[in-house]
């Protein structure tokens, strides 16, 4: 257990101690035992493994679209790139939002080839064929040159194929698989916790794309553990505690809690009031240095006591949040792809995203949300692709809408991925050795073995489907009671 | 022609609409002697581009305007809203025809003539 926590749970107040949406870390479950056997690097280089992932994962489960704000008008679309889909999301002129693969039923050329839009129909620049925003055939360029159709044309066969969609925390999410459990079963117990941040009242500020020179699984092990906050990012632990944090697994998706506001107990003077420290204090937490003079490490106390005493103000939903919401970073992965780190305020949403031919390359999408006071205008983010051996400055990619020293954070994680790539392939690495700090990726790579070799199936009413929830389940290997 | 005013052969203008009128994001449709012209109020100015598209001739008053872009709603194509340029897609290499804008004693007036489009994609 971190110092922190029993700081905290030293000074909890019975009274903020009453059931909240989202259940606190603390007091601190223990880190499940899951195993400790080594995980295999091939499985971060493997063609025939990218391929198994293809069939087995990335065609089975959710996965986060597009926003809905982007889809507010009647034939207004959004393109996203999957692996080797691509698929259009729509709102059609009956008000409702479909997706659909991105192919001509002609003969198979991509119809949308841009990533925002609005269409009365959609119109293959190859042939004309066109179909209304609701996905039907409208319209066979010279049907008459088709022997095929000679009957009439079978519009019934001929529509756009579409994907499954669902919508949660104001984003589209979709499946390919038709047959799949409800977005709601599948993100389960942890999806209903963080429905208290209210995510569709977010605004999407900044959509940044890193092509990466690394495995996509790479990127989601990267950040779902803080054992490498001391090694990797000093300046994270001059303003967060990320060593020995609690962990949960809940189902196949897991949540940790980054303290911040704090000053890590790796250091050894965690009272003083540094310049870093104090312009952390300010531009994350919203706290002058002329209004606190207290000790470093307890400033997020200061957070919460001035978070509680503006909520029947505020547009926050400060009041449906327990404690450590309100002062900590919450941070969720949902299997396989999507991660959100939260403030009430503001977050953060990682997507990962597979190369469409390349195990040794993926796509990192990095989102910035704010919760802006109701009435504001949408804010017209440009969505900017940083391609492989083009890397940006990452603060300088990121100016205006997050913090320099975040952002460089940033650009230390994305530093690993090449690095990783060539070193998992080397004669000289055998297996990754996991400490209970990386439980959650022991958990991810466990997850994904179990949807490749049919363990798991996210079809509806399958015998066989992954707990999505803290309940054990039968045969189930999630524990944290 | 009734309502331009002339500053010299070929450079007159057309008082098209009061500044009022043009919304803080999106753009309205005038007519400038025989064309159709979309006009829309950026953080730098006024500007104005013919609404037809460069490649298939469609209609341009019904596409999307987002970053300053206008989205063809026919095959998707992006133009800058400023120069006319392409954005995105790859239909076409020849940009909009745009207008020339003044902004008089909160009056804007477009030019009777379109300038030349532009050739080659715009990038970001």
């Amino acid at each position: 257990m971190a110092k922190i926590e029993a700081e905290i749970l030293s000074r909890r107040e019975p009274s903020s101690e009453r059931e909240y949406q989202a259940r606190p870390f603390l007091p601190r479950k223990p880190i499940p035992n899951i195993g400790l056997e080594r995980i295999d690097g091939e499985r971060f280089y493997s063609e025939a493994f990218m391929a198994e992932e293809w069939e087995k994962i990335w065609t089975k489960t959710w996965q986060i679209g597009v926003r809905e704000s982007d889809l507010a008008e009647p034939g207004a679309f959004q393109t996203h790139e999957l692996g080797k889909e691509s698929f259009i999301f729509v709102r059609g002129h009956d008000g409702q939002i479909r997706g659909f693969y991105n192919v001509c039923q002609h003969r198979g050329n991509q119809l949308c080839t841009t990533e925002f839009g609005k269409t009365r129909a959609f119109t293959c620049p190859f042939h004309g064929w066109q179909w209304h925003t609701d996905g039907s055939l409208k319209e066979v360029a010279d049907p008459q040159f088709f022997r095929q159709f000679d009957d009439g044309v079978p519009e019934d066969e001929l529509g756009l194929h579409p994907v499954r969609v669902a919508f949660w925390g104001g984003w589209v999410w979709f499946n390919m698989n038709p047959n799949a459990m409800s977005l709601e079963s599948y993100l389960g117990e942890l999806g209903s916790q963080l429905e208290s941040y209210d995510f569709s009242e977010y605004q999407l500020v900044d959509y940044q794309t890193f092509e990466w020179g690394g495995n996509w699984k790479h990127a989601v092990d990267a950040f779902n553990e803080s054992y490498h906050f001391c090694a990797l990012h000093p300046d994270m632990v001059q303003f967060g505690e990320g060593h020995d944090i609690p962990i949960e697994l809940v189902g196949i998706h897991s949540r940790m809690l980054n303290f911040s506001g704090t000053v890590s107990e790796v250091l050894d003077e965690r009272e003083e009031m540094t310049p870093l420290r104090a312009k952390m204090m300010e531009t994350r937490l919203g706290i002058g240095a002329d209004e606190y003079q207290g000790s470093a490490s307890e400033v997020h106390f200061e957070v919460v006591k001035h978070k509680r005493a503006s909520q029947d103000e505020t547009h926050h939903p400060y009041k449906k949040m327990n404690d450590e919401q309100l002062a900590h970073q919450y941070h969720y992965t949902f299997f396989p792809s999507a991660t959100f780190t939260q403030k009430p305020e503001a977050g953060s949403v990682f997507r990962y995203r597979p190369h469409p031919t390349d195990p040794n390359k993926c796509y990192y999408d990095f989102f910035i949300l704010i919760r802006n006071p109701p009435g504001t205008p949408l804010p017209e983010y440009e969505h900017r692709v940083h391609a492989h051996g083009e890397a940006p400055v990452y603060a300088e990619a990121f100016e205006g809408t997050f913090d320099p020293i975040l952002a460089n954070v940033l650009q230390q994680d994305g530093s690993n991925m090449e690095t990783m790539q060539r070193g998992v392939k080397s004669a000289a690495f055998k297996g990754m050795i996991l400490c209970d700090q990386e439980v959650r990726l022991r958990h991810f790579h466990q997850n994904i073995d179990r949807f490749i070799d049919g363990t798991f199936s996210c079809e509806v009413n399958a015998a066989n489907q992954p707990p999505t929830s803290g309940l054990v389940r039968d045969g189930g290997l999630l524990r944290n009671e | 022609m009734v309502g331009f005013y002339g500053m010299s052969d070929g450079d007159q203008f057309a008082r098209v609409a009061g500044l009022e009128e043009l919304p803080d994001r999106g753009f309205i449709q005038v007519a400038v002697g025989e064309y159709s012209v979309l006009l829309a109020k950026l953080d730098d100015g006024v500007y104005a581009t013919e609404n037809q598209c460069s490649h298939a001739n469609s209609t341009l008053d019904d596409g999307r305007f987002r970053l300053g872009r206008i989205t063809c709603p026919l095959h998707g194509l992006i133009f800058d809203f400023r120069t006319g340029q392409v954005m995105g897609g790859s239909l076409t290499m020849v940009g909009l025809r745009t207008f020339d804008t003044k902004v008089q004693e909160e009056q804007v007036y477009v030019r009777n003539e379109p300038n030349e489009p532009k050739f080659g994609i715009m990038k970001r």
